[in-house]
């Protein structure tokens, strides 16, 4: 699975998420730039993703993740 | 040892005078005997206690990396040495409260002195423990190397309760002298000082007497006196952190902030993250994210969202989860009823305000002006104070008593505040200093550094600055003989 895929995929669990249609992420988008992304909503996103890809990040992952691009990078080195 | 006794102040001093004298590759060992020596002045039986943990905690860690190493997961060791110390905490802190009030008069008591500090270093070794399994920081291979963070004198007290990962580097690598940590540290304790033994001890002399008889005072007076409440323990807490963060910062060790201006917090759960908030960190990244991140409750999520949808999924595994986080955090202050009434509160509070975010998001005007975020900052305050009646009472009855005087006697005859205890002079202090603490806040939420301001500025001034607070503190601070000094209020959970 190639970035352009994984992010085919991610954009729809992020709309899911957040309930937005129109959201569309990228390698620099942060939590400060989704309206609701906050510490409780990102483990919800987590394991939304997680049941996607069907892969487990470990804790030191989740908490070292920064960007959107962070996330996409952890996704296919867990692939 | 209170940090405001003249015991400190002469050890502080002497332990500053025998770093700098040192070589450096000595001082960070320096500072672990003056650490452990701070901490057998709290009594001998709390250093046997805080060995012997530190000793479990040192050696699991090294069980999980050994393990980890071999390709196992290491979760045995985390068992054992979170089991130890919170088995611990439970024993000394909780067992009364819980044999009590399971069996009544007949439970059986223990009389174990609980040693100071408990809580927070438990806290502490738990968060190590914890980040070194799941691979966040490395195992500390060396026993002293650990004790000297864990029990770093500015924080074992009463916290932060700070990472190894965050402080535990800089401890280590031993500071030279500089003009810039020394003076920044100076202002900071004596910031604290004041904020200590000019605002909070004064106003508590007038929330101590209204709270021993509230019957004496109209219930506006008893609002007022919860209203002071709330300036005194941000005062008193907000006090001790600048105090230990200070000193830490002497040394060349930064230490977690704690606050930052929680008063202006437009909604309850923005005001836990900015109200002791190296504790909601913890029961963030080590409660509710391993609730939530547990394979129960990955379950329960997947059987609500194929059964009600996914907001059901989102909310009701998210809602439990803050329900035992307030639970705990509740517990954590104390054995007592009236702060699991007050944990119970500010969870009712946050899972209301969760569940209820995409109603009121819906209503919020568009544009968020002055006064809509000064009723929101109202609100918000009105709710916190209402927490500190449960929280500042020892009783659910002392605390139903202070609330139906407010409610149903505010405007009647009563004796003036003059009878708890506080005159005119004490007003005539507590006014400017509440006002410059009201000052240093607005800076502090503009982002403006002051202590970074002075630093530019010429020697004489930095060093008048440092003098001129140093003078407050002795004219118009509240010590000396009579004088509790060991009455920090969060000294006591």
């Amino acid at each position: 699975m190639n970035r352009n895929e994984v992010y085919e995929r991610l954009n729809a669990v992020f709309r899911e998420v957040f309930d937005d249609e129109n959201l569309t992420v990228a390698d620099a988008t942060t939590a400060a730039d989704v309206e609701d992304w906050d510490s409780l909503s990102h483990i919800t996103l987590i394991a939304a993703v997680e049941d996607e890809f069907d892969i487990s990040f470990d804790m030191k992952t989740v908490v070292g993740l920064k960007c959107v691009g962070d996330m996409v990078d952890a996704i296919l080195q867990e692939m | 040892m209170s940090f405001t006794s003249f015991r400190f102040l002469c050890f502080f001093a002497a332990v500053l005078a025998a770093y700098f004298v040192l070589p450096r590759r000595a001082r960070p060992w320096m500072l672990l005997c003056a650490s452990v020596g701070f901490y057998a002045a709290a009594g001998l039986a709390g250093l046997l206690w805080l060995g012997g943990l530190s000793l479990a905690g040192w050696l699991s860690a090294r069980g999980i990396a050994k393990a980890q190493a071999e390709g196992r997961s290491g979760r045995r060791f985390l068992i054992l040495g979170v089991g130890l110390h919170l088995g611990l905490l439970f024993l000394l802190k909780y067992f009364n409260f819980f044999a009590g009030g399971l069996l009544g008069e007949s439970a059986p008591a223990l009389s174990l002195a609980v040693p100071a500090g408990l809580s927070f270093f438990v806290f502490m070794a738990v968060g190590y423990l914890t980040d070194v399994y799941r691979g966040i920081c490395p195992a500390e291979e060396n026993y002293g190397r650990y004790l000297a963070w864990l029990c770093f004198f500015p924080h074992i007290l009463q916290g932060p309760i700070d990472r190894y990962a965050d402080t535990a580097p800089a401890l280590f690598a031993g500071s030279v002298f500089d003009e810039r940590h020394v003076l920044r540290g100076l202002w900071r304790i004596l910031w604290g000082f004041l904020q200590k033994l000019v605002i909070a001890d004064r106003l508590g002399i007038l929330v101590s007497g209204v709270w021993a008889e509230p019957e004496n005072f109209a219930g506006w007076r008893v609002a007022a006196a919860v209203v002071c409440y709330a300036l005194q323990i941000y005062a008193d807490f907000a006090g001790y952190t600048d105090i230990a963060l200070g000193a830490a910062e002497i040394f060349g060790v930064r230490l977690a902030e704690n606050f930052d201006t929680p008063y202006f917090s437009r909604s309850v759960p923005e005001f836990w993250r900015r109200w002791h908030m190296t504790l909601g960190a913890w029961f963030k990244d080590y409660l509710f994210f391993s609730l939530q991140r547990s394979r129960s409750f990955r379950q329960m999520g997947k059987k609500l969202k194929a059964r009600f949808g996914k907001t059901a999924a989102k909310n009701l595994p998210a809602a439990l989860a803050l329900a035992a986080v307030w639970l705990f955090t509740g517990l954590w202050h104390g054995a007592r009823l009236t702060y699991v009434v007050w944990g119970v509160y500010y969870g009712v509070l946050i899972i209301i305000s969760m569940l209820c975010e995409p109603l009121v998001a819906r209503l919020r005007p568009k544009k968020e002006g002055i006064l809509w975020n000064a009723f929101r900052m109202a609100r918000t305050f009105a709710l916190v104070c209402l927490g500190y009646v449960l929280f500042r009472s020892a009783t659910l009855a002392e605390a139903g008593i202070i609330l139906s005087r407010i409610f149903t006697a505010t405007f009647a005859a009563g004796k003036g505040f003059s009878a708890a205890g506080i005159g005119r002079a004490d007003i005539l202090i507590l006014a400017p200093a509440l006002l410059l603490r009201l000052a240093v806040s607005i800076c502090h939420a503009k982002g403006i550094d002051l202590r970074e301001k002075v630093m530019e500025r010429a020697l004489p001034l930095r060093w008048g600055i440092a003098l001129v607070l140093l003078f407050a503190v002795i004219i118009f601070g509240i010590y000396g003989p009579g004088y509790d000094a060991a009455s920090f209020i969060y000294f006591e959970f």
